[in-house]
């Protein structure tokens, strides 16, 4: 799963864009159906609060300017008539002229200040006690009973405004404020008096325990806000009932309708998650093909043709410049690698001659021993000069690429155990102990290249045997899992710590009393190097120093 | 037996002629394609060897117009290019035989023998020098009719020596006869180490003889 993440920059982006799609997303889901009904409801107790206060302010204002109309009607002129004869005439007039002014269910009275009735906007209602009189006092005021609300003025004379002379008083059907009170299905408003348990409009029958001046509460269906009322109804209560399932459908239905739209949404964060890391992928998807396309082709001519100026452009470019650079040097190597390779072909050709002569002249003509020795040195010398040429020829090639590797399964033991017996005859010439050790005589099959193979090892060996003027030269097989090693231990004149680095460099050859014996061309190492890393494989040596001895490790890396 | 040898090299060229005299071959030399394929047209050989660079062409092209032509001479190709490829191309195209430069002479004397056997009946048959007696076929060398063991160098050493008696080998044409691959300083001197050794198993210190700082011969008076 992680592979399948770290493999693939597109796969990374995908799912950057599908946890930044989807994250948002959840949340909003979430937070919609967790908090949003909590806040839904806070939302709807606050407008239903601010609905009580609006109903409750009408009411306040509309009780209080008919309060002051009575207050008004108590102070005109006229109701100095009160004392005059013909009393219920004017008066009465402008009491019906108020009534229907306000065409509510009220009644006003004029009283004298034996409480009796002299005049009303109703004729008919004369009977004091209905207006329960008793309750007028000195002051003026209001008072209840049931659900009529009496408010009242004591009238004075105007000629003598100290000259109490009776009462206006209006009777008002509490029922009146109906007109403020909402009456739909879904949200009720009603009046509520607790101390006489009286309702104003139509209400929901709803047990509720009034502990405070507000509250707010949750009752079966519904969402209930009360508020006890300011002023002149002091005693009740403000009701504003709201039905939740109508309150909320909006809510429910828009849950209902993310719920529904859900799998097409996350359908399309795919998708344009997919398109997206696609889009943003696809120049360098197209780079690494090029690129991919220029390793495999080792064509190192083409160009990268990006038309875009982002990075992935600039990228390009650079690439392209590093192209050239390339095309470049490769070009200058391989001109020089053909001319080296044509340059020993065209070096063998009188090479041969020179060599075939000097054979001709040992072999057929009857040379004197002077001659001989100088015809023998030629050969000598010319063969020397063929031996670096097949070097610089097999370096060149290396260095091109151009090895031919023949992999094949080996019987590593009987190979080595070939090369043991093609050098033996020098160690023993030399007396030295020259012994192969195999502990792997069981492996058998090691893929490699056998010409190779055999090419290192015999230089190995025979630079261990030449370097060794008594003692021995040990030479061991063994493998470990993933790779197979041949250890050369001689107790030879041994290497200078500060000649370690040179021993792989071309043409080099460390000088001391008995190298200067040998002779060699200073490719052989260097060679046995470079092959050794051409067929996945290395070559390291260790000395402790002079006449110390040398370790040689040829290792190779198991091929599946 | 008439050989036609195609070398533009004249100091190549001049080389084989005369080995090949020597050898008591008669032998025509063409410098060019143009030369080579007149003379292919006007004589019959019996081998022809032909190099693989000439000015004018190729040894190959020879090589495919001589096979085109039906001509059924044993063709032997030389070629400073050791690739595999390269050799397996001359073979596929009717080639004998294939040789890089540079060759050691005796090799080359072999070669040119092996394929002229091939149309003759002189078959390989023993060798005797006094009391050894090489057997070619089977690789074997008994002395006083007694089998000697010896390893597949030494035995290739001999022979070549065996074979061309009277005849200077150098070190170096020794040491192609058995390794050519693996670099001569590094082997040059296992020769004297095998020489050494079949001297020591054929108990005969007189019969190859030791030129000084040149190479080794077998001495045979007549």
């Amino acid at each position: 799963m992680l592979d399948f993440l770290k493999k693939s920059l597109a796969n990374r982006l995908l799912f950057s864009f599908l946890f930044i799609g989807f994250l948002p997303f959840v949340i909003f889901l979430v937070y919609t159906l967790v908090l949003s009904e909590t806040q839904i409801v806070k939302k709807l107790i606050a407008d239903q609060y601010h609905q009580v206060s609006v109903i409750d302010k009408l009411i306040d204002t509309h009780l209080n300017s008919l309060s002051k109309e009575v207050s008004f009607l108590s102070r005109l002129e006229i109701m100095d008539d009160i004392l005059a004869e013909d009393i219920d005439k004017r008066i009465s007039r402008l009491l019906k002229q108020k009534k229907d002014d306000y065409a509510l269910d009220l009644d006003f009275f004029v009283l004298n200040n034996d409480k009796e009735i002299i005049s009303s906007s109703d004729t008919k209602k004369i009977d004091k006690h209905s207006l329960h009189v008793e309750e007028l006092f000195s002051d003026d005021g209001k008072y209840f009973s049931l659900n009529k609300l009496y408010i009242y003025h004591k009238i004075y004379a105007s000629f003598d405004t100290s000259k109490h002379i009776g009462y206006l008083l209006v009777e008002y059907n509490l029922d009146n404020l109906n007109i403020y009170l909402s009456h739909e299905d879904n949200a009720k408003a009603y009046m509520y008096n607790p101390n006489t348990k009286l309702f104003i409009a139509e209400h929901a029958n709803l047990q509720i325990y009034i502990k405070s001046k507000k509250g707010s509460l949750s009752v079966g269906k519904y969402l209930v806000v009360y508020e006890k009322m300011g002023n002149i109804l002091d005693d009740w209560y403000i009701f504003y009932a709201l039905e939740k399932k109508t309150a909320l459908e909006f809510f429910y239905n828009f849950i209902l309708f993310m719920l529904y739209l859900s799998p097409f949404i996350l359908v399309l964060i795919v998708f344009i998650s997919w398109k997206f890391s696609r889009y943003i992928v696809k120049p360098i998807k197209d780079l690494t093909i090029l690129t991919d396309d220029i390793v495999h082709s080792k064509d190192y001519s083409k160009y990268l043709d990006m038309v875009c100026e982002d990075e992935i452009g600039k990228l390009a470019h650079s690439f392209n410049i590093l192209l050239n650079k390339t095309d470049k040097t490769i070009n200058a190597s391989e001109a020089k690698t053909a001319f080296i390779s044509n340059m020993s072909h065209e070096l063998k050709t009188p090479l041969n001659a020179i060599i075939g002569f000097s054979q001709y002249l040992i072999s057929y003509e009857k040379l004197s021993d002077e001659q001989l020795d100088i015809v023998s040195n030629i050969e000598n010398s010319s063969q020397y000069l063929l031996e670096m040429i097949h070097g610089i020829l097999d370096i060149a090639k290396i260095e091109a690429g151009k090895v031919d590797i023949n992999l094949q399964d080996i019987d590593i033991s009987s190979t080595c155990r070939e090369c043991f017996t093609m050098l033996e005859p020098l160690a023993q010439d030399k007396d030295l102990k020259f012994e192969f050790i195999d502990k792997d005589y069981n492996f058998k099959a090691f893929k490699t290249d056998e010409k190779i193979f055999k090419q290192i090892l015999i230089n190995i060996l025979s630079n261990a045997i030449k370097y060794t003027q008594s003692g021995s030269v040990t030479f061991e097989l063994y493998n470990t899992k993933d790779k197979l090693y041949v250890r050369v231990l001689d107790t030879g004149i041994g290497i200078k710590e500060q000649e370690m680095d040179k021993l792989f460099k071309e043409f080099s050859r460390i000088e001391n009393k008995l190298s200067s014996k040998q002779k060699g061309t200073g490719l052989g190492l260097s060679l046995s190097k470079k092959l050794s890393n051409a067929i996945d494989g290395d070559i390291v040596i260790q000395s402790d120093g002079i006449n110390l001895g040398t370790e040689v490790i040829f290792v190779l890396r198991k091929r599946d | 037996m008439n050989i036609l040898v195609v070398e533009d090299d004249k100091a190549n060229a001049l080389l084989i002629e005369k080995l090949l005299k020597k050898e008591k071959y008669s032998v025509d030399i063409a410098s060019n394609t143009k030369e080579a394929l007149e003379a292919i047209d006007n004589a019959l050989y019996n081998l022809i060897i032909l190099d693989w660079n000439l000015p004018d062409g190729s040894g190959y092209e020879i090589l495919q117009e001589t096979r085109d032509l039906l001509i059924d001479s044993q063709i032997l190709m030389l070629s400073a290019n050791s690739d595999i490829a390269y050799r397996v191309k001359a073979l596929d195209a009717g080639a004998d035989d294939y040789l890089c430069k540079p060759y050691a002479l005796v090799e080359l004397i072999a070669r040119v023998k092996s394929l002229l056997r091939r149309t003759s009946t002189n078959k390989s048959r023993n060798l005797e020098l006094g009391n050894i007696i090489l057997d070619k076929q089977s690789r074997l060398i008994f002395v006083d009719n007694q089998e000697i063991s010896m390893t597949s160098a030494e035995y290739d050493i001999f022979e070549a020596m065996a074979s061309n008696p009277n005849k200077t080998f150098t070190k170096f044409e020794l040491l192609n006869l058995s390794n050519n691959e693996y670099g001569a300083s590094v082997m040059s001197n296992i020769v004297e180490v095998h020489i050494k050794n079949i001297r020591k198993k054929l108990n005969n210190k007189e019969i190859i003889k030791t030129i000084r700082s040149v190479g080794y011969k077998i001495n045979i008076s007549s």
